[in-house]
């Protein structure tokens, strides 16, 4: 769970989510299936100690219906070998499908995993932890201005869509909106490095 | 001076990082709800534009790939689920970009073809996002249900060639778009200054 309170608390499942994605990786690459098996369990089961919930099927069911569709159906469309309700299937591409849909669903499984357990703070600590402290400053600085620059776009956006309407509009004056989010972004690093070097920031 | 020069590296690498990163986040994820196509190879152009752009006021190594991290982290809080496809193709456009402004360093030729190449990324990327989520498997099921599609309609090898080449010449129409929108919007930016 994120713990606000206590940033870097779960810096040691931070490291257990690289180990596991990594093997995730592994089991992309390698052509072995026991292998995959084995980390098909391993990792749901690893993400399943720290926190249930990252089990769940992300994005919601409709999300998942196309895939799930589309991986299942395969069977029946490769060279037939064996018989399903006497429906003719591949059994090879069956447990390839199923292989497939595992990692889709490991996959999920990870994500959920990241985005549950880990929160801004324990970022700032891992980077203050490990001597990185300009990627610390450079993570805040991310948050900063994110918002001015979230803000800043969707006032852009709006003026040049009522000056251009239609679509026509909308691409003629294409190089002169990116101009336009660029000066105006120029102008937020310029006002920031200045406030750095006001404020005596060392790098 | 060193001071200076290293502030600015580390400011307006994020700020342009961000700007990226909320490209991708609000339009990227516009275009992928209307299931625009070649909307990856859209959102490079756009990128690529970003990173020429911004190489023209920190001409540095390893500026432009700081941008394509900060934007990866700013992709990453956007909303979705995977989100593996465009983080990869964020590192992988700014890797490109930066190699090919470190090599030939700013100008005309460097700054269209590193947006040309940014754009055509989106080819390989097709299948290497592929191959992560769904394993190697997926392509041989991909020609499985080809062949099936061809058998049912009729449908001979070249038709499928034909696509592929229609894919690869519109990335390469958008990479070119995108190098001479870069180009203009610097010309712009060199009368401001």
């Amino acid at each position: 769970m994120k713990d606000r309170r206590f940033p870097g608390s779960s810096s040691g499942w931070f490291f257990a989510g690289i180990l596991l994605s990594g093997f995730f990786l592994l089991t992309a690459f390698s052509g072995s299936a026991v292998l995959s098996v084995f980390f098909f369990f391993l990792i749901p089961a690893a993400v399943c100690f720290r926190n249930p919930s990252s089990l769940r099927f992300a994005g919601g069911i409709k999300f998942w219906i196309f895939p799930s569709v589309f991986i299942f159906a395969l069977p029946f469309l490769g060279s037939p070998d064996a018989e399903f309700l006497s429906f003719p299937y591949s059994s090879v591409r069956a447990s390839a499908s199923v292989l497939m849909w595992a990692h889709f669903y490991v996959f999920n499984c990870l994500v959920n995993f990241f985005s549950d357990n880990f929160s801004m703070g324990d970022f700032l600590y891992f980077f203050e932890k490990w001597k990185m402290r300009n990627a610390g400053i450079r993570f805040s600085l991310v948050l900063c201005a994110f918002k001015k620059i979230k803000y800043e776009a969707e006032e852009i956006f709006y003026f040049y869509r009522s000056a251009r309407p239609g679509p026509a509009g909308f691409v003629s004056g294409l190089p002169d909106l990116v101009y336009v989010f660029i000066r105006n972004s120029l102008k937020t690093a310029e006002q920031i490095t200045e406030l750095f070097l006001i404020r005596n920031v060392k790098l | 001076m060193k001071k200076i020069s290293e502030i600015k590296f580390l400011v307006y690498t994020t700020v342009f990082g961000v700007l990226w990163g909320v490209f991708e986040m609000f339009i990227g994820t516009y275009l992928h709800l209307l299931n625009v196509p070649l909307r990856g190879a859209f959102m490079a152009g756009a990128g690529s534009v970003i990173l020429c752009v911004s190489r023209f006021y920190v001409d540095k190594p390893g500026a432009t790939l700081a941008m394509g991290m900060v934007a990866a982290a700013v992709k990453m809080l956007s909303f979705g689920a995977f989100k593996l496809g465009p983080v990869g193709g964020i590192i992988i456009e700014s890797l490109i970009v930066e190699i090919v402004l470190t090599v030939f360093r700013l100008n005309l030729f460097s700054v269209f073809s590193a947006c040309l190449l940014a754009c055509l990324e989106g080819v390989p990327h097709f299948f290497a996002t592929n191959w992560i989520i769904y394993g190697g498997d997926i392509f041989g099921a991909y020609l499985d249900v080809l062949k099936k599609i061809s058998a049912i309609f009729g449908i001979k090898t070249e038709f499928y060639w034909k696509i592929i080449f229609l894919w690869v010449s519109a990335h390469l129409l958008i990479g070119s778009l995108a190098g001479l929108a870069a180009l203009s919007v610097m010309r712009k930016l060199k009368n401001e200054r």
